[in-house]
C-alpha cells in the first residue's frame, strides 16, 4: 500500500473526494500547497492504497484530478 | 414582541443557529479555500458539509453545483443574467417579486430579452398551467416562478409547471424565497433546472445568507470575478462551480448558522412546518372574516395552493398605516408593497397596499391567539 498525492485545483472538488474516499475506506487528507500547482494555489488529498482503485473512485464521482504524485 | 414578518426574514432563530454563529466565530475564523494551515483546512470542511447539506435538502447529487450567495436575489440575478445575456424569449408570473422582474426588465431594456408575464389563477393550476403554455413561442428560454407570492400566499403549481418545462425543452427558474423550508423540493425528481432560495427565511439560518442550486451549471457565467483561491497564477477566471460564482471571501459565520438552520428543518421536516404554518394562517384567517372593518384578499389559504402569509387592511387605513397599528401594539408585519408591483397590479391594491401577515416556523398557538385579540381590537376601534 502506497501513499499518494492527488492534485486538484479546487478546494470543494478536494473536500468532495476526501468524502468520497473516507466513506469509501480510505485514509485520505487534504492540504493545501500552492507549489504543485503549475496554475498556483492547488489542493492535494493525501490517501493511502491502490491508485487506480482511488483514481476510479474519483473520476466516477466526476472530480477532475491535474496529477497524481506517489508519495517520497 | 409578536413577530409576523417571517416573508422579510424569520425571527426568533433557533438557539443552534446561534450557537453555530457564535463557534464559527470562536473556531472556524479563516478563510476558507485560501490558507493551508489546520483552521482555514477545517473552516473548508465546515462549508462543504453545508453545502452537502443544502444540495441533499433541495434535491441536488452533486454539492459543487450549490453555490452560496449573500441572498435569493443574487442568486436569481446570477441565473437570469446568465441566461438572458443570450437572448431569448422568459415567461414570469403575474405574482413575481421585482427579484425577478427587475433583472428581466434591464435586460429588455438593453435589447437582450423579451419577457412575457402570465396570469395565474388562485385555487386553479390547471388553468395557471394553461395560460403559461399559451405564452410559450419558439425562442422561449425559460420559465421563471416564485414557489409562492410573498404578499398574498399563493401558490404556483411547480411540479405541473415543471413538466410543461420539459416538454417543450423550455429551462425551469423557481424562486423558493417564500417556500424553501415549507416545501418539499426534488431537483432531480421533479425537473426543475434551477432554485434560488434565501439562507435566512424558512431555513433558518442569518441574514447574509443565499442559495443558488443548479441543475444545469453549464449555463452559469460569472458575475462577480476576483480571487477565488484557485488558479491564482492566471488572470482568467476559473470555470467550474462553486469557486466560478464565489468570488471573494465567503460569508462563513452566515454559512455555518445556516447549517444549522437546514438540519433543524430536516429533522421536523418541511411537509410538517408547512401543515403546522397552514393550520396557523386558517384560524388567524377565519377569525378575520369574520371582524368587521377587515378585507382580505384570498380565500382561505390551503396547503396545497398557499403559503402561509395573509393579506388585509383595516377599515379605510393603507396596508402601511394597517401595519402601523399592529406596530403599536407590539406585532411585526409588514405594510406597504412588498416589492412586488406585478401581483399588487393584479390584485388591485396598488393603490392602498396591504398588510402582511407571514407565519415561520417558530411562531406558536399563543402568538396566533394574541394576535387575533390585538386585530379585533384595532378592528373595532377604527
Amino acid at each position: 500500500m502506497k501513499e499518494y498525492f492527488f492534485l486538484l485545483s479546487s478546494i470543494t472538488s478536494a473536500m468532495k473526494g476526501e468524502d468520497i474516499l473516507r466513506k469509501n475506506g480510505f485514509r485520505a487528507s487534504v492540504f493545501r500547497d500552492s507549489k504543485i500547482n503549475p496554475y498556483g494555489c492547488g489542493y492535494v488529498i493525501k490517501v493511502f492504497g491502490e491508485k487506480e482503485k482511488i483514481s476510479r473512485i474519483l473520476q466516477k464521482a466526476g472530480i477532475r484530478v491535474n496529477e497524481i504524485r506517489e508519495s517520497r | 414582541m409578536l413577530y409576523f414578518d417571517n416573508a422579510a426574514t424569520t425571527f426568533p432563530k433557533p438557539f443552534a443557529v446561534r450557537k453555530a454563529v457564535l463557534e464559527a466565530f470562536c473556531n472556524f475564523g479563516a478563510n476558507p479555500g485560501r490558507s493551508g494551515h489546520k483552521m482555514g483546512i477545517e473552516t473548508a470542511r465546515k462549508v462543504f458539509e453545508c453545502r452537502k447539506k443544502a444540495a441533499d435538502f433541495f434535491g441536488l447529487s452533486e454539492p459543487e453545483n450549490l453555490v452560496f450567495t449573500k441572498n435569493c436575489t443574487e442568486a436569481l440575478n446570477i441565473v437570469l443574467m446568465s441566461i438572458g445575456s443570450n437572448g431569448g424569449h422568459f415567461i414570469i408570473s403575474d405574482l413575481e417579486h421585482n427579484s425577478v422582474l427587475r433583472p428581466l426588465f434591464e435586460l429588455e431594456k438593453r435589447g437582450k430579452i423579451e419577457f412575457s408575464v402570465a396570469e395565474t389563477f388562485e385555487n386553479e393550476p390547471e388553468k395557471t398551467v394553461k395560460s403559461f403554455r399559451n405564452l410559450i413561442k419558439e425562442n422561449t428560454k425559460m420559465i421563471a416562478v416564485t414557489g409562492s407570492s410573498n404578499v398574498f400566499g399563493i401558490k404556483l403549481p411547480i411540479k405541473e409547471m415543471a413538466k410543461l418545462c420539459r416538454e417543450n425543452g423550455i429551462l425551469f427558474l423557481v424562486d423558493m424565497a417564500q417556500t424553501a423550508g415549507s416545501e418539499k423540493m426534488d431537483m432531480e425528481k421533479f425537473g426543475v433546472d434551477f432554485v434560488c432560495a434565501p439562507g435566512h427565511k424558512g431555513l433558518l439560518g442569518p441574514m447574509g445568507t443565499g442559495i443558488l442550486a443548479a441543475k444545469k451549471p453549464e449555463i452559469l457565467k460569472p458575475h462577480l470575478f476576483g480571487g477565488t483561491g484557485s488558479f491564482s497564477l492566471l488572470p482568467n477566471q476559473p470555470e467550474g462551480l462553486p469557486e466560478m460564482l464565489e468570488s471573494g471571501t465567503l460569508n462563513v459565520p452566515g454559512i455555518c448558522g445556516l447549517s444549522a438552520g437546514i438540519e433543524r428543518v430536516f429533522a421536523e421536516g418541511e411537509n410538517k412546518i408547512g401543515k403546522r404554518e397552514i393550520r396557523f394562517a386558517q384560524e388567524i384567517y377565519r377569525e378575520l372574516s369574520k371582524m368587521e372593518n377587515i378585507t382580505l384578499f384570498t380565500n382561505l389559504p390551503e396547503e396545497k395552493t398557499h403559503s402561509a402569509v395573509i393579506s388585509f387592511v383595516a377599515g379605510d387605513l393603507s396596508g402601511e398605516e394597517t401595519s402601523e397599528k399592529l406596530s403599536e401594539k407590539g406585532v411585526a408585519t409588514r405594510g406597504g408593497f412588498h416589492c412586488s408591483a406585478l401581483v399588487h397590479q393584479k390584485m388591485n391594491t396598488e393603490k392602498r397596499g396591504t398588510c402582511r401577515l407571514s407565519i415561520g416556523p417558530l411562531n406558536t398557538e399563543t402568538e396566533i391567539l394574541k394576535l387575533i385579540g390585538i386585530i379585533r381590537e384595532i378592528s373595532k376601534n377604527i
